[in-house]
């Protein structure tokens, strides 16, 4: 192995290293007594943030083309949008209860594109302005939509102690109900939003490369079907008499269908 | 010569909630003009430095004296014939000094010692008692450094343990769940049913916590004045309780009545075509909402006992914080010990450095002369040499005589270990 694929090899491993790193800290809010302002560590996130964000461009720089040679490559750029989501979400609802699972997930994302890495089988000619804004409205979205379905399953797991009078840990920990609900629903529209212009911009790519899109038809069919779910999410949870809980139950389960664009697209563009 | 311990002692000298019954402690209280009065009279007896705290759960003079013993009982005295107490009432208070007052006055600064365990007044009242001392020129370096060190390590409580976390009144504990439910308090509708005393009280922890939107609801409308001047807000008939619900976030309810006032029916219909959860707090005895109503869903219904228990949880977990509270204010104290500690060697310091400038000084006079006359570059080096060689000298002849007497004297180990620390450090034995 080269001087510059040891480099490379190490480069991919380190935003692994940094969300399991931070996903660890946070998580003992969960089980030690230090208050959550003890162990804020909010410069640590934000920079760790920082770092994966250099490293995606300096790989991109090194490498010479952009950071989505493989989907893979793209995984870690949703890691990287899902982190980058999570610092808006805790900024807007006050409140870093949330920070393990999100950097546990990230982390994950982190170790599947890291061990996952393969040489990339895109021609560089393929790569545009349009497949950039492609990829990384489509990261972005589904990033999103995964950070709504995370803040559904903490809202229906506070609901369920509230309701249940159990006043310990989890509930103390977690946000309040009505700020958990705001950050779900906004994270649902901006994450669909996103996704649709991502999605919009893949046809027009394919279209000018005058390729056919039955070459990504089941890709495609998950992008819309995941798009219909939350727009029918967001349809009815405006609806007064849509129970929030039915609401936050949709957004969970919405985790699936993104989940699955982003494994169907692993398998080609 | 004998070096003797450092010059301030620390003292202090009170009544809190554990020693006195508020009665007396309303007596010995000590308001500025008291106050003053007091730290007059100490001035005059020849105590320098001085704290007085005076809150509602406890009232303490913190000094810095030569002679803390003395001093404790001088500020006896002077308290009782500022207050106009029998001296029996010393019975109640409690004298702490030197590192024990330390110990206590760091205790006190972190609310460990406070009748709510983790209250944050505390802090406040000791940084304002010390700033008032200090502007009236009645604190110095020790009691200024003293306090300082106890709120730092106060602070340090509050940040790294949770002491001060969840509430410990039934009030406290309503607000706390409205907030864990609806969010912010201050986007809050909050209806109160009843007009009795559990009901005001419910009413004053809400708009405490910054609650703006009242409704106020009971079957005699004219029994809400009391409420409505607490804080203004609309009132309504119990007929009216179905627009109540329909309308609040939270309900509190606290009539007097021996059935149920809140019935399913009544919350299945509020919560038809709402999305906003519901807060129903029934504090009545015998009860006012049917416990059915729990099955509704987005309605979070709570009792009594619920408050209870969550205001049980949170003391547990107090006196759980309160370990490691203590934990850490031993090394805070620890770390003042060894400030303290050091203070005896400061002035030995600064009498040594005095005297080794002036020999150093009378050499530089004594050799003047000969560094004018030097003629040439060698012979400037041997005045400079013989220079050295006299300060080396000078310098040395008081620790070789001393450390000779000491060791004649039979201390050759303790003076050997002494020199071999001041003179010998990172050199081998």
């Amino acid at each position: 192995m080269g001087d510059r694929s040891l480099i490379l090899e190490i480069l991919r491993w380190v935003p692994f290293a940094t969300y399991a790193a931070l996903a660890a800290l946070h998580a003992r809010r969960w089980f030690s007594s230090v208050p959550a302002e003890a162990i804020e560590y909010r410069a640590w996130r934000v920079a760790g943030v920082l770092v994966h964000g250099a490293l995606v461009l300096a790989l991109a720089w090194i490498q010479s083309r952009l950071p989505f040679g493989t989907m893979w490559e793209a995984l870690s750029l949703a890691t990287l949008v899902l982190a980058g989501s999570y610092l808006l979400l805790e900024h807007l609802a006050k409140s870093s209860a949330l920070a393990a699972a999100f950097f546990s997930l990230a982390s994950l994302g982190s170790l599947l594109s890291a061990a996952n890495h393969e040489p990339p089988r895109w021609p560089v000619h393929v790569q545009s302005v349009l497949f950039a804004a492609h990829a990384t409205c489509g990261v972005a979205g589904l990033a999103l939509l995964v950070a709504a379905g995370l803040l559904a399953a903490a809202w229906l797991l506070q609901y369920r102690e509230l309701r249940a009078r159990r006043f310990g840990r989890i509930s103390q920990r977690l946000p309040d109900l009505a700020a958990l609900d705001r950050l779900f629903l906004a994270a649902s529209i901006v994450g669909t939003a996103t996704l649709v212009v991502g999605g919009s911009m893949g046809v027009f790519w394919m279209l000018s490369q005058g390729r056919e899109l039955q070459t990504v038809l089941p890709k495609f069919s998950m992008v819309l079907f995941t798009v219909v779910w939350n727009l029918v999410l967001q349809a009815l949870r405006r609806r007064e008499d849509f129970s929030i809980r039915a609401a936050a139950w949709m957004g969970f389960l919405g985790i699936l269908p993104a989940s699955i664009v982003i494994w169907v697209g692993a398998g080609g563009y | 010569m004998v070096i003797e311990r450092p010059v301030f002692h620390a003292g202090a000298v009170g009544v809190s909630w554990k020693t006195a019954p508020a009665e007396l402690r309303d007596r010995c209280l000590l308001p500025p003009e008291r106050a003053d009065a007091l730290v007059e009279r100490l001035r005059e007896t020849g105590v320098r430095e001085m704290v007085v705290l005076s809150t509602c759960n406890r009232v303490e003079v913190w000094t810095a004296s030569e002679d803390p013993e003395r001093t404790a009982s001088t500020v006896l005295d002077v308290w009782s014939e500022v207050c106009g107490l029998e001296r029996e009432w010393t019975d109640r208070a409690y004298v702490h000094h030197h590192e024990a007052a330390v110990e206590h006055i760091y205790r006190v600064a972190a609310s460990v010692d406070s009748l709510v365990l983790g209250e944050t007044q505390i802090p406040s009242q000791v940084r304002s008692a010390w700033e008032r001392s200090r502007d009236l020129g009645q604190c110095g370096f020790f009691l200024g450094k003293l306090v300082q060190g106890a709120l730092t390590a106060s602070k340090r409580v509050r940040s790294q343990t949770r002491l001060g976390e969840g509430a410990l009144s039934v009030a406290g504990a309503a607000v706390d769940l409205a907030r864990k439910i609806s969010g912010d308090i201050e986007r809050l509708a909050v209806g109160i049913v009843g007009a009795g005393e559990m009901a005001e009280l419910a009413l004053s922890g809400f708009v405490r916590a910054g609650a703006r939107k009242f409704v106020y609801a009971n079957r005699t409308t004219e029994n809400l004045r009391r409420f409505t001047t607490l804080h203004p807000g609309r009132v309504e008939g119990l007929e009216a309780l179905d627009k109540v619900l329909a309308e609040c976030d939270v309900v509190v309810a606290a009539t007097g009545s021996p059935g149920f006032v809140i019935g399913h029916a009544l919350v299945a219909q509020a919560m038809k075509g709402r999305r906003r959860p519901l807060f129903l707090l029934d504090i009545a005895a015998p009860r006012d909402i049917d416990p059915e109503v729990a099955r509704c869903a987005g309605v979070f219904l709570y009792g009594i006992d619920d408050l209870e228990q969550v205001v049980d949880k949170n003391r547990l977990s107090r006196d759980g914080e309160a370990q490691l509270a203590e934990s850490l204010l031993a090394s805070e104290v620890e770390r003042f010990r060894v400030w303290w500690r050091s203070l005896a060697v400061v002035p030995v310091l600064a009498q040594v450095r005095g005297n080794i400038h002036a020999v150093a000084q009378a050499e530089v006079d004594r050799f003047q002369r000969r560094v004018r006359q030097a003629a040439s570059e060698e012979e400037l080096r041997s005045v400079l040499q013989d220079f050295a060689q006299a300060l080396a000298n000078k310098f040395l002849h008081g620790p070789t005589v001393g450390a000779r007497r000491a060791a004649s004297e039979g201390r050759d180990l303790e003076i050997a270990a002494a020199l071999r620390d001041l003179f010998l450090q990172g050199d081998h034995p």
